[in-house]
């Protein structure tokens, strides 16, 4: 009797420890978390506008007046810079890592200008940057991130239908490119 | 003879029986700590950082949502008019008041999952701060109904549980401390068609 009693003490304890691993470890095997997801709509470093409808790849609009285009990024070898322009009511943008944490946020009223400029680098290129800034990116918002590989997603809205068009070529023409620069 | 192995065994199931049952069950029950709950509306502010707990982030990683960042905005959701009944897609509501200071807002219909439910073409779904028709004071007036109103309307028209959900963007109510004080538009149930 008392070898079964140790014995539901010691499951018990062993389901505590499995409730733990498997919450905790459920993020890395849902197999539709954002960035897998973000990571099927195709190649790195360009824009995908997502669709108003739900669609297979599981990404879309919730708001139709508020349009997303995503871009996966891998930043060891080379910066790489997002920019956006065009007349738009708001543009809000935003970078994750893999993990879908936030790194970055912003708008276009903490911009300067009007126009989406940032860049994204490892602080090893910033240290490269801050000895020799190249020319391009004198304007920029430069963004650190701690680890090389992430997401961004770059929403143009659109508060009346009249307005979509320009919000589609807003997001249509977005870059997300890789930036080379010149060792110093 | 075939004691100690039969006690492994039930050791192991229980284990393992156990504590898959009690994830399952908990990230039915709870969708994360941290919300912040005003009125009938609830929202997420921390869901998208680094600092969520751990239940917020595998409904995170399930959903699979590109969600706002802090500077983008915080999104609002209602699943139970004021007085806690759920929200059915059968009645009339009346949503009236005020959001929070933001740049933009809209107001949509989601089913109880949060997936959106859309209108025939030519029917409203959403309605957001441009398109709001307000009242001198600036308050405003939304009918959630199947039948069209005069004024503000949603069409709302479906069998099962809806869900409101309120989108603000650009404000500074995401990284405002003291939620406590903010207004937001109250829900109150019209009258239901029978079922």
């Amino acid at each position: 009797m008392r070898s079964v009693l140790l014995a539901i003490a010691i499951g018990l304890v062993g389901a505590a420890i499995v409730h733990i691993v498997v919450i905790l470890a459920l993020p890395l095997w849902t197999g539709k978390d954002a960035w897998t997801r973000v990571r099927a709509m195709g190649a790195q470093n360009r824009f995908y506008s997502l669709a108003n409808e739900p669609n297979p790849t599981g990404l879309f609009n919730d708001d139709p007046g508020i349009r997303t285009a995503v871009c996966h990024f891998e930043i060891s070898n080379a910066p790489v810079r997002i920019i956006a322009s065009g007349d738009v009511a708001m543009w809000t943008v935003s970078a994750y890592d893999t993990s879908s944490n936030e790194t970055f946020s912003m708008n276009d009223r903490s911009s300067i200008g009007e126009d989406v400029d940032i860049a994204f680098v490892t602080p090893a290129q910033m240290l490269q940057m801050r000895r020799a800034m190249p020319q391009a990116l004198e304007r920029s918002v430069l963004v650190e991130l701690q680890r090389p590989q992430g997401y961004v997603a770059l929403r143009a809205i659109a508060p009346l239908p009249s307005q979509e068009p320009a919000a589609r070529a807003f997001l249509a023409d977005a870059l997300c490119s890789s930036l080379r620069i010149d060792p110093a | 003879m075939f004691r100690l192995p039969a006690l492994v065994l039930l050791t192991l199931a229980i284990a393992f029986g156990g504590g898959a049952w009690s994830a399952a069950r908990m990230l039915k029950a709870t969708s994360g700590f941290g919300a912040i709950e005003l009125g009938a509306w609830s929202a997420y502010p921390e869901l998208q950082t680094a600092s969520a707990d751990p239940f917020a982030r595998a409904h995170r990683a399930g959903d699979g949502h590109i969600l706002l960042g802090r500077a983008e905005g915080l999104v609002f959701t209602a699943l139970a008019d004021e007085t806690g009944a759920a929200l059915s897609g059968r009645c009339a509501y009346e949503i009236s008041g005020t959001t929070p200071p933001a740049r933009f807002w809209t107001l949509r219909v989601a089913d109880a999952g949060g997936a959106p439910v859309i209108a025939p073409p030519g029917f409203p779904d959403t309605l957001n701060s441009w398109t709001t028709l307000r009242r001198t004071d600036g308050t405003f007036s939304i009918k959630v109904n199947a039948t069209p109103e005069p004024g503000n309307w949603i069409r709302l028209d479906t069998a099962a549980e809806v869900s409101f959900i309120l989108t603000l963007i650009d404000t500074p109510t995401a990284a405002s401390a003291s939620m406590v004080d903010l207004d937001m538009p109250a829900i109150t149930r019209i009258g239901c068609r029978d079922a």
